[in-house]
């Protein structure tokens, strides 16, 4: 029947999406285990002895990858933190309040977010090198807080239009101020929102590149650049490529994984709000 | 496709069962539709006549048993197949259609003309008294409006049969009123079978030709109206229908006496058949009011216009009856009253209704 | 508003006005927002947009300006203002058509392909109730994973030739052995391929959840209705979809625009300039070829489509 069909198609479907899906990943942590002679064993898929080799290389070795997780954390950690100090007040006003010209506004929160970053990076580039700022911890973040400014605010706009209007109204009556009805009555309502919009600029800030690689130098110098490196340096060693890579991408994929139900709600919310807006 | 509603539309369920994993939903069910009747299927929520009513329409499909529309076996055929139409508890309309496409669909589904489907349109459009919506769509409607258009989505393709689950409950009271009686005009003027299903007993009365009453997953008595009212097969029954529902009293039968608690009253006649412990049954409007009766006390008197609904103990019994009368009476005062024993119910410990005299 | 102890202490105009059984029965003032209420407001906007206008709108128009320079850092003798030279140039230069031609299939394949195979996995994992939570958790990883990295793992474990496992596979199943990423003729698509991998699940995501937040009831109507799956599909699911799928398109067409990390590290635009699309080009003038100006030109001019296309298509999405 029609009905039966379409569930073995839809779970055929299913396996094949599974597989498409996760392979690479699990192929990644398979190999990373291995020797480089396995490596290139052929056919690939025959049994091999694991060994952490590859994982003490790039942890422990000479072109260690440690410091490059310092140089990611301390980059992506300060972004995400000033980022949410300056979107969190700038999405309640412009999500609750009542602001002059507040439509345009939105707009030009919204275009700074469609901006390709290859237009900003070459004028970054030409300034910070006039002003010194290359390979400089300040000048990074402060790119980094361009980028994710936008998109913060974007995020949490939608979330903080959803609490309902007498929240504050009544503190108001209850005699707080409008900073206090903020941080007190609206804020915790928030912090699902709140959350979401943090993981997503971690993820995004963790994974950036362009900029990274552009303006960064020897000190700054996050995994995602530490990763490009070993295209020209260690590329046919793919043992150690994966190791590296999995270690590069633990801290998002831990993320992923705890805060899954954070990413989708985001992710649609971002499609739901859309066609609200209308 | 299938007939224009010219086929008798007679319709038949046979020993139908339905489960939910462990939850036996329907057990046992036998139904027998006449063409061109307007059936009901009665019951509290949970009761299995919804579930009934879609595994005619074919949304749901029964473990066990058949179905059968003019003698021929649809119990596995598709939905679109059977030639019902139907109106949904929450009307379904599709929100990105405009009111004459919504009607227009079922047409459209089976490739008639374009000319014909505005044609059909329009006709159930005036019979239902949209014709003048037919450019808005749903989200621009009232619920009153959103409900005739459904039922303009039924009766556009002159199905054999229309399946109704609960249209009208989500009318506000005055409106459920009136389209009720207009449903029922519908239904006699088009002349088609068609299955409602209610919780409302007092819709499920004005409106069919027969009904069935559900309580938990199988089918307790089937009838006319007058029928179900008037010789409810069991004290369930009894309880379902009216309002306010039959007195049921607790008593023991003994010839000449009827014991209860608080009370010993004697009928007229004697009655014979049985004895022992019964339930008896007195609906509010069969007690009246006396010189000389039964002894009781009134404890509450509500007025609601052109009736009141007393309530009365007898002994240690509440009773609750019905005056068509206003009278004024006062907190505690004692009244005598007495029953009509020609329409008195009796039913043994069980339930069950019993034939006695 | 009296300028009492009291009244300042409430700070709540709106409730003063509410209480004050003089004024009108209306909470909010309908004319102009109170005046501590925007003060307020100001104060908590003002420093984002004072970042935002800083670090977004000053760049850009210091991208303007040197779009009409000559910038060359390694021989700065030769700087100096050209006017309209770079955009007449870059009218002229072929590898500049080849990179929007490139521009043009890249985005508009795997804005297509994400979309298209998004939504059908969305309907094929909407029916089954058990796969679906194993579905999200998968579709995550993609997602999250740096472009860069992506980039970087297929180019080596995935797409080698005899040792990766998508050569593996293609061997295997009588498709032969290609040099994936180094053949011009493949290595378009091959990029295409990672990009479209990556961020499927995304539109698959965004899709499922729009699904499901369907009204089920309507769909049981459309089977009473004699509809078809397929009718059903076309008549009610895609028409109810259509906003989600263009604000989708938008999303994805903007990602796929700016699309830079995972291609460097895969093919650096190359072999040659078989996958140098548009910001690529840009890149590889101003950092490798030092053409600081004409890389600027170049850089506005994907500004300039960017800007373009979206606006289009959120116009588009208005009128739906």
């Amino acid at each position: 029947m029609a009905a039966m069909l379409r569930r073995v198609s839809g779970s055929a479907l299913l396996i094949v999406f599974l597989i498409c899906w996760s392979f690479p990943a699990l192929w990644g942590a398979v190999t990373s285990f291995k020797t480089e002679r396995d490596v290139l064993d052929y056919p690939p898929m025959s049994p091999f002895h694991p060994t952490l080799y590859n994982y003490r290389h790039i942890l422990a070795g000479p072109t260690s990858i440690v410091p490059n997780l310092e140089s990611s954390a301390i980059l992506t950690v300060s972004t995400t933190l000033i980022t949410l100090a300056l979107a969190i007040p700038a999405a309640y006003a412009l999500g609750r309040l009542r602001v002059p010209a507040k439509r345009p506004l939105g707009f030009y929160v919204l275009a700074t977010q469609m901006l390709p970053p290859i237009g900003l990076v070459i004028p970054y580039f030409l300034i910070f090198s006039g002003a010194g700022l290359l390979n400089s911890y300040s000048g990074l973040i402060v790119v980094y807080v361009s980028f994710s400014l936008p998109f913060a605010i974007w995020l949490l706009v939608s979330y903080f239009e959803e609490i309902p209007r007498e929240m504050e109204e009544a503190a108001l009556i209850d005699r707080a101020t409008r900073l206090k009805a903020m941080w007190h009555v609206v804020l915790p309502q928030a912090r699902g929102g709140i959350s979401v919009t943090v993981v997503f600029v971690f993820l995004n800030a963790w994974n950036e590149f362009l900029f990274a690689v552009v303006l960064g130098g020897r000190t700054v110098r996050p995994v995602t650049v530490a990763m490009f490196d070993f295209i020209s340096l260690e590329q046919t060693q793919w043992g150690r490529v994966s190791a590296a890579a999995l270690i590069a991408m633990a801290p998002v994929m831990l993320l992923g994984l705890l805060a899954q139900k954070h990413i989708v709600k985001g992710l649609t919310l971002g499609a739901v709000k859309g066609s609200g807006r209308q | 496709m299938r007939g224009s509603g010219n086929g008798l539309g007679r319709v038949r369920l046979q020993g139908v069962g339905k489960r939910f994993g462990d939850y036996s939903a329907l057990e046992g069910i036998d139904l027998a539709v006449n063409p061109g009747e307007f059936f009901s299927l009665l019951g509290p929520s949970g009761s299995g006549k919804t579930t009934t009513l879609r595994i005619i329409a074919g949304l749901e499909m029964p473990e066990d048993g058949a179905v059968f529309l003019d003698d021929a076996e649809i119990t596995r055929l598709s939905p679109g197949a059977r030639d019902a139409a139907m109106v949904f508890q929450s009307y379904a309309l599709y929100p990105h259609m405009t009111v004459a496409r919504n009607i227009g669909f079922p047409l459209r589904m089976v490739r008639t003309p374009k000319a014909e489907i505005d044609r059909l349109v329009r006709q159930a459009a005036q019979r239902v008294s949209i014709e003048h919506l037919l450019d808005r769509r749903p989200g621009q409607l009232s619920g009153g409006q959103q409900q005739r258009c459904a039922l303009a989505r039924a009766i556009v393709r002159s199905p054999k049969l229309f399946l109704l689950d609960e249209p009208l409950s989500n009318l506000d009271a005055r409106l459920r009123l009136q389209t009720r009686t207009e449903l029922k005009q519908l239904q006699r003027t088009l002349g088609v079978t068609a299955i409602y299903v209610t919780h409302d007993q007092e819709e499920a009365m004005t409106l069919s030709d027969r009904m069935a009453i559900f309580m938990d997953g199988r089918i307790v008595q089937v009838g006319t109206p007058e029928e179900v009212y008037g010789r409810p097969a069991s004290t369930a029954v009894a309880g379902f229908l009216g309002s306010p529902p039959m007195n049921l009293i607790d008593a023991v039968l003994d010839g000449e006496r009827l014991e209860m608690p608080g009370a010993v009253l004697s009928p007229p006649t004697p009655i014979v058949g049985f004895r022992g412990p019964v339930t008896i049954g007195v609906r509010p409007g069969d007690i009246s009011f006396v010189e000389s009766g039964f002894p009781a006390v009134v404890e509450l008197a509500e007025l609601l216009g052109d009736s009141m609904i007393v309530d009365l103990r007898l002994g240690e019994v509440a009773l609750k009856a019905r005056l068509l009368q206003n009278r004024h009476f006062g907190e505690g005062e004692p009244v005598q009253i007495a029953f009509d024993w020609q329409r008195i119910h009796f039913f043994d410990p069980s339930g069950a209704r019993l034939a006695v005299g | 508003m009296p300028r009492t102890a009291l009244s300042r202490s409430c700070a709540a105009d709106g409730a003063a006005a509410a209480l004050a059984p003089a004024a009108a029965p209306v909470p909010a003032p309908a004319i102009a927002p109170p005046r501590d209420e925007q003060r307020f407001a100001l104060v908590l906007l003002l420093p984002s947009l004072f970042v935002l206008v800083l670090t977004t709108t000053v760049p850009i128009a210091y991208l303007l300006w040197s779009s009409v320079q000559r910038i060359n850092p390694a021989m700065s003798f030769m700087n100096g203002f050209a006017g309209a030279d770079n955009y007449i140039q870059m009218g002229d230069d072929p590898r500049f058509w080849n990179s929007l031609r490139l521009t043009l299939v890249y985005t508009g394949s795997t804005v297509v392909l994400q979309v298209v195979i998004g939504l059908a996995l969305a309907l094929a994992i909407m029916e089954l109730r058990r796969g679906q939570w194993l579905a999200r958790l998968v579709a995550i990883l993609p997602i999250v994973l740096a472009p860069v990295v992506v980039g970087l793992y297929f180019r080596t474990l995935i797409l080698t030739p005899t040792f990766g496992m998508f050569d593996y596979l293609m061997v295997t199943l009588g498709l032969g052995s290609h040099n994936w990423l180094g053949d011009p003729q493949l290595a378009l698509a091959s990029v295409i391929a990672i990009h479209t991998w990556q961020w499927t699940p995304f539109s698959f995501l965004v899709l499922l959840a729009a699904l499901a937040a369907l009204p089920q009831d309507i769909y049981e109507a459309a089977r009473m209705d004699r509809a078809s799956a397929l009718r059903r599909f076309w008549h009610i699911t895609l028409p109810l979809l259509r906003s989600v799928i263009i604000l989708l398109v938008i999303l994805r067409l903007t990602v796929a625009l700016s699309a830079f990390a995972a291609i460097f590290a895969a093919t650096g635009g190359g072999p040659g300039t078989a996958t140098e699309i548009l910001n690529l080009y840009a890149y590889r003038t101003s950092f490798n070829e030092l053409q600081v100006g004409y890389g600027a030109a170049l850089a506005v001019t994907l500004l300039a489509i960017t800007l373009t296309t979206t606006a289009i298509l959120f116009r588009l999405r208005r009128r739906i």
